[in-house]
């Protein structure tokens, strides 16, 4: 059912309350469903988007300049999904080393996230060498707005409302009675048993700290809200060019040929080994053609035996030449954190989010290395060559090609001191409200974020409703 | 007559033996310093790239 005001909804009563719309809200109220629990889902913006919603996304970043996080978000039903990449991928086993999660654990979820994101359960993984897989993503096409609008019409456990902010929670320490909400310019307040914070890497901070602005003492007030902000570093390393039939001759029938991008990953040896982030290698799949000439030129000019090999086959489907771009996993840092603006406000009168952001030495000398034993690994197997940007090469900077990942802020952990939920995703020394999505992350992986986010909020629905029953 | 030619004839054998061993130790020695050669890296900076390559390439 989908209420069109605020009125509609004084003649129920909802056991569990989730606020936001985005994958992370709809995936929880779909598990919520399956096990025939009712629940509303509150989402501040309106069915489509809008300039006038967004703009209370408005927030200024202090410290390294990254993407504008009024745009590289979405307020309105479906959340970010309306706007997202598609690319889905679980983490791998390794990245979740810092996690009270296990990756078994987040497995028993993988067929019910395809499901829901109309992907197959295939994400092959091939040994190149010891530092280095071929990895398997799947492109997702879901708007989870349009996939499940008509849907949640006819969900007799499934609620939604639109247009409707929530602005902070009230209760006591331990028990979190109702949220205060702001709908139509109107305050309402709403009890429920249960609540669960599904709002994004940046909301979720924002509402939790300035509840605790509100009342200091509803929360533990060690824990490090709004800290350990990450994202996921994206930009081009190089370029470089590699031959599809030679890595598939030195895979043994095991290369994964599909539409799309070649990916890459590096392994858990060689993150452990030289003390790295891990990150992924993209080669697109739309060639740009003026640098493909320039790659080739630049070969026969440097390397003329390799260059006339390679030259034969331009522009065939062979070839995979053009720009590497990675993907980084970003190492978790305090100071990289949400906090509310002491004067700005948006139109309900809560402050807006300031990040203070400073990109990592680690992440840049990650990224080089990654890129040398890379580059090692095509020349050796001689399956391709590889080129390092100088800037990367020389440990200089990395140009961001923007910032879509907003991880952390509300991570998970056993410390109260390093972590905000604990492994069911509650919040630490309270009964009754629970946090997902990427927020929580406590560690970044080079994965995108989305698959998992699904996973842990199916997961949570299943906790939910093994506490009401 | 005859000494010359046995002297001929030896000079042929042994010129003709110099001749292919000397092809052997020389094609032995490229392709052991071609494939010495072959994975060692070269790095060559071209525009604002430095590219990783082996020194045959």
């Amino acid at each position: 059912m989908i209420f069109k005001n605020f009125d509609e909804l004084k003649n129920f009563n909802f056991p569990v309350i989730i606020i936001g719309s985005g994958p992370a809200g709809i995936s929880t109220a779909l598990k919520l469903e399956e096990k025939k629990i009712k629940c509303l889902i509150i989402e501040a913006g309106e069915v489509d988007y809008s300039d006038l919603s967004q703009k209370s996304y408005s927030s200024k970043v202090i410290g390294d300049q990254i993407s504008d996080l009024q745009f590289s978000r979405l307020r309105q039903f479906g959340g970010t999904s309306g706007q997202w990449g598609g690319w889905s991928k679980p983490m791998e086993n390794y990245n979740l080393s810092a996690w009270p999660i296990s990756y078994s654990e987040l497995n028993k979820y993988t067929n019910q996230t395809c499901k829901i994101l109309d992907i197959k359960n295939e994400f092959n993984k091939s040994k190149i060498n010891s530092y280095f897989n071929q990895i398997q993503f799947q492109y997702s096409q879901v708007r989870f707005k349009e996939k499940y609008e008509g849907y949640i019409k006819k969900s007799k456990y499934i609620s939604l409302i639109l247009n409707t902010q929530v602005t902070k929670f009230i209760g006591e320490k331990k028990f979190i009675e109702s949220i205060e909400c702001s709908s139509r310019g109107k305050i309402f307040i709403l009890p429920s048993k249960y609540f669960i914070l599904a709002t994004g890497g940046v909301e979720n901070s924002r509402i939790l700290l300035w509840t605790k602005e509100n009342n200091p003492n509803i929360f533990n007030k060690d824990l490090p809200i709004g800290k350990f902000w990450m994202t996921h570093p994206w930009f081009i390393g190089g370029y470089g060019i590699l031959e599809k039939s030679e890595m598939s001759k030195h895979l043994k029938g095991k290369f994964i040929e599909y539409e799309g991008p070649l990916h890459v990953a590096s392994s858990k040896n060689l993150k452990l080994n030289e003390n790295i982030s891990s990150g992924a290698i993209y080669m697109s799949s739309n060639e740009d053609e003026k640098l493909y000439k320039e790659i080739i030129k630049d070969l026969l000019c440097i390397a003329p035996e390799f260059g006339k090999k390679i030259a034969r086959k331009t522009f065939g489907k062979d070839l995979k030449c053009g720009n590497i771009f990675m993907h980084l996993e970003e190492s978790p840092s305090e100071n990289n954190r949400i906090v509310l603006d002491p004067f700005a406000k948006d139109k309900n009168n809560i402050p807006i989010t300031n990040l203070y952001y400073k990109e990592s030495q680690k992440t840049l000398l990650s990224a080089k290395k990654i890129l040398e034993e890379f580059a090692n690994t095509c020349r050796e197997l001689d399956i391709g060559r590889v080129a390092l940007k100088n800037q990367i090469s020389e440990l200089k900077k990395y140009e961001s090609l923007g910032v879509y990942h907003h991880i952390g802020g509300t991570r998970l952990g056993n410390n109260k001191k390093d972590s905000v939920v604990d492994k069911n995703l509650k919040i630490h020394d309270n009964n009754n409200l629970f946090i997902t999505g990427s927020s929580v992350f406590p560690t970044s992986g080079y994965t995108n974020p989305t698959f998992t986010i699904i996973q842990l909020s199916l997961r949570l629905g299943d906790h939910i409703f093994k506490i009401l029953s | 007559m005859k000494k010359n030619k046995f002297f001929i004839n030896t000079n042929r054998r042994l010129f003709n033996n110099f001749f292919i061993s000397g092809i052997f130790v020389l094609t032995f020695f490229k392709e052991f310093n071609l494939s010495f050669n072959k994975n060692k890296l070269k790095k060559i900076k071209q525009k604002n790239f430095v590219w990783l390559l082996n020194e045959n390439d």
